[in-house]
């Protein structure tokens, strides 16, 4: 059976069903009811997977189709979409994902009788985006977004590239359409040109593979449907679009499919939305998509991504924390370790740990760590022995290692896409014991002794996992 | 901040919300996130679009 979201939820339900929360009550999803019970959640520091099995649309109506949120919210249910181990859910999984995005599995084209998102279409009158149940996420966003994937083809090589688009409904058949990707704008820069409309395909709803292998940091005009299937660990099942066949091949597995057309030179106003910082995104103009036909399964599930909170971070930490080790890895060779930190939002911190051969190196790999990700605000680099993925052992290194006067360098005026305060200016921070004078060391039980006492066998009545004042 | 914002009350709901300083001088209508109300910043009560201080 060919992967899906449906094969991934069974997945998990099976192997991990503590993962799988599922809530039967209707609820209304343009009324907050997704975003406060993952809240919740949140709150409690409880991250499952959230099906929704009941839902209304945007009218008010009972939908057929239900929801999924939290997808990506732990990295060991990232590392199970990628048939990884989930006890190597850290760093090895981040290398694991820089492996895959080097690679690629050709695409395979099927008929429209064989495509399961193709059970029910969509077209003309029959056409209405406010019959979906999109998630409104927070209060001051304008209104509903659909948060998923994404489609658009280079008219002049013919490729696919797949990325995450925001959707803002606008009418039965306008989304505006808010992009940050830019392949996506470079392809739309190339129809408008021509004076001609941009061919768009929402995709929501699919394997989480899918969704990873879509943000692979893959060069543009690279196939990245056969980028996915490296993720998939099969070729991606395709199946021609409604509006242009053949021309623009979609996602047969996928849950929904939105296809449109973005008009040349239209822009209207979409935001706030609550984005990856978790501030709003200031309201803004952005592009038009003129909806042409929706395609979906028997009671698809809406995929939905809970927008910076979890899920949202581990999407976009765990690929450039592959990329950014192999880079640097390659350019120093003492690099052991890279985290992008939820505290950053797995966006603009990132800690690096190094095993230190001389005064002044660690500076060096965080300019080197800065030239690779031009999002990073914060670069700390800590010693060998420090954990990147403890931050309280990170900053135990900052606050005992750092001097503030040599150790912190700021550079201004680097470009950033995120609006923190910080903006354009950078900031590196050598957290690594300095090497050129005398300086005390960190504390070590030796390895002998840790090596010979097995800690279940040695305890013979059990202690809880938390102590001390909470 | 890296890019600059400005704050507009709602003249319906007085609701407040911020937008991006390109669409400070009216080349676009707003859309109130509250009550979906549609206006010029230069209809809006309340604007604070004070210049980012480094």
């Amino acid at each position: 059976m060919p992967k899906s979201l449906r094969s991934f939820i069974e997945q998990v339900d099976h192997q991990h069903p503590e993962e799988l929360a599922i809530v039967s009550r209707t609820i209304d999803p343009d009324n907050y009811d997704v975003t406060a019970v993952l809240a919740h959640l949140t709150q409690r520091q409880q991250f499952p997977m959230v099906l929704f099995q009941s839902t209304r649309d945007l009218l008010g109506h009972d939908s057929d189709m239900r929801i999924v949120s939290n997808v990506f919210a732990s990295r060991e249910r990232i590392a199970d979409a990628l048939d990884f181990p989930r006890e190597k859910s850290a760093m090895p999984l981040s290398l694991e994902y820089a492996r895959l995005e080097r690679s690629q599995i050709p695409w395979r084209a099927i008929t429209r009788d064989e495509a399961p998102v193709k059970e029910i279409v969509r077209e003309g009158e029959d056409l209405d985006v406010n019959r979906l149940p999109i998630v409104r996420h927070f209060e001051m966003d304008l209104s509903s977004v659909i948060t998923m994937g994404a489609i658009m083809k280079d008219p002049e090589t013919g490729l696919y590239d797949v990325s995450f688009i925001k959707g803002f409904p606008k009418g039965p058949r306008k989304l505006g359409v808010s992009i940050h990707s830019p392949h996506f704008d470079r392809i739309l820069e190339h129809y408008e040109s021509r004076g001609k409309p941009a061919p768009f395909v929402h995709i929501i709803g699919h394997h989480p593979a899918f969704y990873l292998g879509a943000l692979a940091l893959a060069p543009y005009n690279n196939d990245d449907y056969a980028t996915i299937g490296s993720f998939l660990g099969e070729p991606l099942r395709l199946v021609p679009s409604e509006t242009w066949g053949d021309e623009f091949l979609v996602p047969a597995d996928a849950e929904v499919i939105i296809e449109g057309e973005i008009p040349p030179g239209v822009r209207e106003v979409v935001d706030p939305f609550g984005e990856v910082t978790r501030h709003y995104q200031a309201q803004c103009l952005r592009p038009v998509l003129n909806v042409t036909a929706i395609t979906h399964r028997h009671n698809a599930i809406f995929q939905d991504v809970f927008s910076g909170h979890q899920g949202h971070w581990n999407l976009g930490g765990i690929p450039k924390e592959g990329s950014v080790f192999n880079v640097l890895q390659q350019k120093f060779g003492n690099i052991r370790a890279v985290h992008l930190p939820l505290s950053g939002c797995a966006r603009f911190a990132c800690y690096i740990s190094i095993d230190k051969r001389i005064e002044g190196e660690a500076k060096r790999i965080g300019i080197g760590a800065l030239a690779e990700y031009w999002g990073f605000n914060w670069v700390v680099l800590v010693d060998k022995e420090i954990d990147v993925f403890n931050e309280q052992d990170v900053l135990w290194a900052m606050m005992t290692n750092v001097d503030p006067k040599r150790d912190i360098d700021v550079i201004q005026n680097a470009y950033t896409l995120f609006d923190t305060a910080a903006g354009y200016t950078k900031l590196i921070i050598d957290a690594t014991r300095p090497l050129d004078r005398p300086f005390p060391q960190m504390l070590k039980v030796p390895d002998d002794a840790m090596n010979r006492i097995d800690i279940d066998e040695w305890i013979e009545r059990r202690v809880p996992s938390q102590t001390g004042p909470r | 901040m890296a890019e600059r914002i400005f704050w507009v009350k709602c003249p319906g709901c007085e609701g407040r919300f911020y937008c991006d300083y390109t669409l400070r001088f009216d080349v676009a209508k707003l859309i109130c996130p509250y009550c979906q109300r549609q206006f010029f910043p230069s209809e809006s009560p309340d604007i604070d679009d004070r210049p980012v201080h480094v």
